[in-house]
């Protein structure tokens, strides 16, 4: 176990480093002019040579190979440079934005699963019976449901007909957050009910379930000791992979709703061509994302008993 | 010992579906294409033309599904929206399938140094959330439908080619290649006469699912202002570009909402159909 | 006559409106060895589920009874015939390990089997495992319950399925292929000991195989399938010395024996 999450630290490094570098190089073949760019966004206007010496400066006269290692260094230092908008750090306005996000995506991710789990386990139970059309059709909806419609027709319902809601922002308390949840979370546990479903059904296929009907042991028991347990495993594996269409889809969602989090801001900051932010952005997310994955694999391996007793290669 | 009587038992038995599903999912997934197709011969009214004194009319006879703030036919600019959406999404899907399966085949048969080169820089693709990765990237070629795809396309292809990459192993040493190996014929034969054709169902599945995602996520893209542009009539940014009539003109979003709904999921009831049929793993486990 | 164990009468089953077993009658009586042979496809495997009321969804008894001492299995609900599995009917599968949740310790897993059916303490039901790992010459038996199904050999798997069969003391022990998967030297083992619970508790066992030397050696009665029909039943003595049918012939040629015993 101590061996493989070692490996698996190894093997983050040179993804992290790709991450860098094609986040670097993505947002360095922008057509425009950085310095271009930041002089029209503040409104100052320059002379060449005043915009030759902020080049170099930043090291833009520099190869392209030596810049990326120069902003390498910096990132590692948290430091990003600074918005072209706002002129303050970017990694400090990164910082200062994620607690909104996360917030957002944890409810939308509890959210999930509390429909999601029951929902998948009961549609797979029901196997081709009413109940289990019932829900496969629905999150067939979902599923074909852009996010960016959901919070629409959202908003439409529950804040102009019905008036229920705030139609957005997070500073009108903890209603403000229903909405965003709601959308983020239809359209994650669509998707997430049918992975349920298969991996239940799929379980409730392998021989030891017909093994323990044939030692009379009750379905519900069957179902709870030991399909949902050998479930569970493949089931957290798959809603941390489907947190990474969660952490896309709050960019759509948050700047909809003026969800004041790191989605809104890289949105704004596309308008705004303020490439520093959205570096920032695609970096930090991406992280994320793979820090996310690496807990869950190795949670994954620290709970499956045929893997933590090195019986399975991994 | 006497005779008993012989209980008879009736067994039902589920019918199978799958063929008349194909068939009227395909005819609707044909319908949306001839639509986007002949889309301009087909639209009641010139989708870009303005006439401001009809501006935000609500659904009519004459505007089935109302106008816009300047006073364009909704249904015609939906209608004309289908060609954008369906053909960006259907183009990209087949880029990132072609691009992804060729990366798959290269991996799996040449292995090596080029397979591991491949494999880890898809490894990085993939450590991106998707979504993320197509925001920042359409955001710097700036704008345009075709950026869009662009964007989405540089990032998707991985699953592609791990998909084909794993099918290419399982079947590499297969016995009936190695003895059209010892038969003569070359790499390139090899390839197009017996991989390909193995490999073509579980990406054919892949890529038929993901139409529908796609579509969506090039309107995604449209809405945030990052695909395309106005006036065209693409779903998406005709959503983005009616939110602040939503209070007192919902059909401005409505119609292309309910456009982009009733399409994924047309693409995806036959995504769903054709993995049916064609993985044979998915299906008995749908059936028994 | 006594009333029979098993008792099935001109039995037909389907899978999906497929017949895969017709018009199939046998009896067993207690403490009786029964041994179902046929080539694979050929429907065995099949009796003995329907014989639990454990066809798989798409399967069913389209025609005829199937009665365990005298009750009907066939029209009985799903919750008396859950009764009936463990304490009076037992099953020991080719693949014990795969048949046993792969994540859960094997002690964990009897203890519920048991529990569901007796209210005994957890203790007691521990020595009857051990009791009968000593039977088969099993000296580990605490390691063993504390084991999880992959971490043991499949002879190893084989034997802790005749004791989960065993524990609840049924009179009927259902076998599908329970040595097939096994080197030879562990199947005459794994054989000898189905024989000794026989012997200790008067089970009777319907032993489902391909394998005519294990029927040689175990059974009292045999029965021959071929392509879902029964094509020869009758006393061990008679079918194997004397067979009627051609197919039974090819069978008794074609299989090694295993009678070292």
């Amino acid at each position: 176990m101590k061996k493989y999450a070692i490996r698996r630290f190894i093997q983050l490094i040179p993804i992290l480093l790709g991450i860098t570098l094609l986040s670097f190089i993505l947002t360095n073949i922008g057509t425009t002019d950085v310095i271009d760019t930041m002089e029209s966004n503040q409104g100052v206007v320059m002379s060449e040579e005043e915009k030759d010496q902020l080049r170099q400066e930043i090291g833009l006269d520099k190869p392209l190979a030596q810049q990326y290692v120069i902003w390498l260094g910096n990132v590692l230092r948290g430091d990003m440079g600074e918005s072209f908008v706002s002129g303050k750090d970017v990694f400090d306005t990164f910082i200062s934005k994620l607690p909104a996000t996360i917030y957002l995506t944890v409810t939308s991710i509890f959210l999930t699963v509390l429909i999601s789990i029951p929902l998948g386990i009961l549609s797979a139970v029901k196997q081709n019976k009413f109940l289990d059309y019932l829900i496969r059709f629905l999150s067939f909806i979902g599923n074909s449901l852009p996010n960016f419609f959901v919070s629409l027709l959202l908003i439409y319902f529950f804040s102009l007909k019905l008036k229920l809601l705030p139609v957005m922002g997070n500073n009108s308390g903890w209603k403000s957050i229903i909405l965003p949840t709601l959308t983020l979370a239809i359209a994650m546990s669509s998707k997430y009910t049918r992975q349920v479903r298969a991996t239940v059904l799929e379980e409730l296929n392998k021989d030891y379930v017909q093994g323990a009907r044939a030692r009379g042991i009750r379905e519900n028991k069957i179902l709870t000791f030991s399909v949902l347990k050998a479930s569970m495993l493949t089931i957290v594996t798959l809603l941390a992979l489907s947190i990474g269409s969660l952490l896309g889809g709050t960019a759509i969602v948050e700047s909809i709703f003026m969800w004041d989090g790191v989605g809104k801001m890289a949105v704004d900051a596309i308008t705004m061509r303020d490439y520093p932010i959205i570096q920032a952005y695609v970096i930090w997310m991406a992280v994320i994302y793979v820090v996310v994955n690496l807990i869950t694999d190795l949670i994954y391996h620290y709970l499956d008993p045929r893997i933590r007793l090195g019986q399975e290669e991994a | 010992m006497e005779e008993k009587k012989i209980t008879v038992r009736k067994q039902k038995i589920k019918k199978d579906y799958t063929k008349i599903k194909l068939a009227v999912y395909g005819a609707l997934t044909l319908l949306l294409i001839l639509v986007a197709v002949f889309a301009p011969y087909i639209t009641p009214y010139d989708p870009y033309e303005q006439d401001l004194g009809n501006a935000l009319l609500a659904p009519c006879r004459e505007y089935l599904l109302g106008t816009d703030r300047y006073g364009r036919d909704m249904l015609s600019r939906v209608i004309m929206g289908a060609r954008s959406s369906i053909s960006s999404a259907v183009l990209l899907v087949v880029i990132i399938t072609v691009a992804g399966s060729i990366v798959g085949i290269l991996c799996g048969y040449c292995q090596g140094k080029l397979d591991s080169f491949l494999m880890r820089l898809s490894d990085i693709f993939l450590a991106f959330p998707g979504m993320v990765f197509a925001i920042a990237a359409a955001s710097v070629m700036s704008g345009g439908i075709m950026n869009a795809v662009a964007a989405l396309a540089f990032i998707s292809w991985p699953k592609y080619a791990r998909i084909a990459r794993s099918q290419v192993l399982t079947i590499k040493n297969a016995p009936y290649i190695s003895a059209a190996r010892l038969a003569g014929s070359g790499t390139g034969k090899i390839i197009l006469k017996h991989i390909v054709p193995n490999i073509a169902g579980p990406v054919i599945v892949t890529a038929v699912l993901d139409i529908g995602t796609m579509m969506m996520e090039i309107a995604g893209l449209s809405f945030l202002g990052l695909g395309a542009t106005p006036p065209t009539a693409e779903w998406g940014s005709m959503m983005s570009n009616g939110r602040s009539m939503l209070q007192t003109s919902p059909w401005v979003i409505l119609a292309p909402g309910c456009a982009i709904f009733l399409t994924v999921m047309v693409f995806n009831l036959l995504g769903d159909t054709v993995r049916d049929i064609l993985d044979p793993r998915q299906s008995r486990r749908n059936r028994s | 006559m006594t009333q029979p164990l098993l008792d099935m009468q001109h039995v037909d089953i389907s899978y999906g409106g497929k017949p895969v077993v017709q018009d199939l009658s046998l009896q067993m009586a207690p403490g009786e060895i029964l041994g179902i042979v046929g080539e694979s496809g050929s429907g065995k495997s099949t009796v003995l589920k329907a014989a639990m009321g454990l066809l798989e969804n798409s399967g069913a008894v389209t025609r005829g009874d199937i009665y365990y001492k005298g009750q009907n299995v066939t029209d009985s609900r799903e919750n008396e015939l859950r009764k009936l599995r463990g304490p009076e009917m037992g099953m020991i599968f080719q693949n014990t390990g795969a048949s046993m949740c792969p994540i859960r310790t094997i002690e964990d897993q009897l203890y519920e089997s048991v529990l569901e059916h007796e209210k005994i303490s957890r203790k007691e039901i521990k020595e009857r495992a051990l009791k009968l790992f000593e039977t088969m010459r099993l000296t580990d038996g605490e390691r063993i319950l504390k084991s999880y199904p992959f971490e043991l050999s499949g002879g190893m798997n084989q034997r802790v399925g005749i004791m989960m069969a065993m524990v609840p003391n049924p009179r009927l022990l259902l076998a599908d292929e329970p040595t097939s998967a096994l080197d030879v030297t562990v199947q005459a083992q794994v054989v000898k000991e189905m024989m000794k619970m026989r012997e200790l508790y008067g089970t009777a066992i319907a032993i489902v195989t391909h394998n005519i030397g294990v029927v040689e050696y175990m059974a009292d009665k045999v029965a021959v399938m071929y392509q879902g029909k029964l094509v020869e039943y009758g006393r061990k003595e008679d079918v194997i010395r004397h067979p009627r049918e051609p197919y039974t012939r090819k069978l008794i040629g074609a299989v090694p024996r295993l009678d070292r015993g």
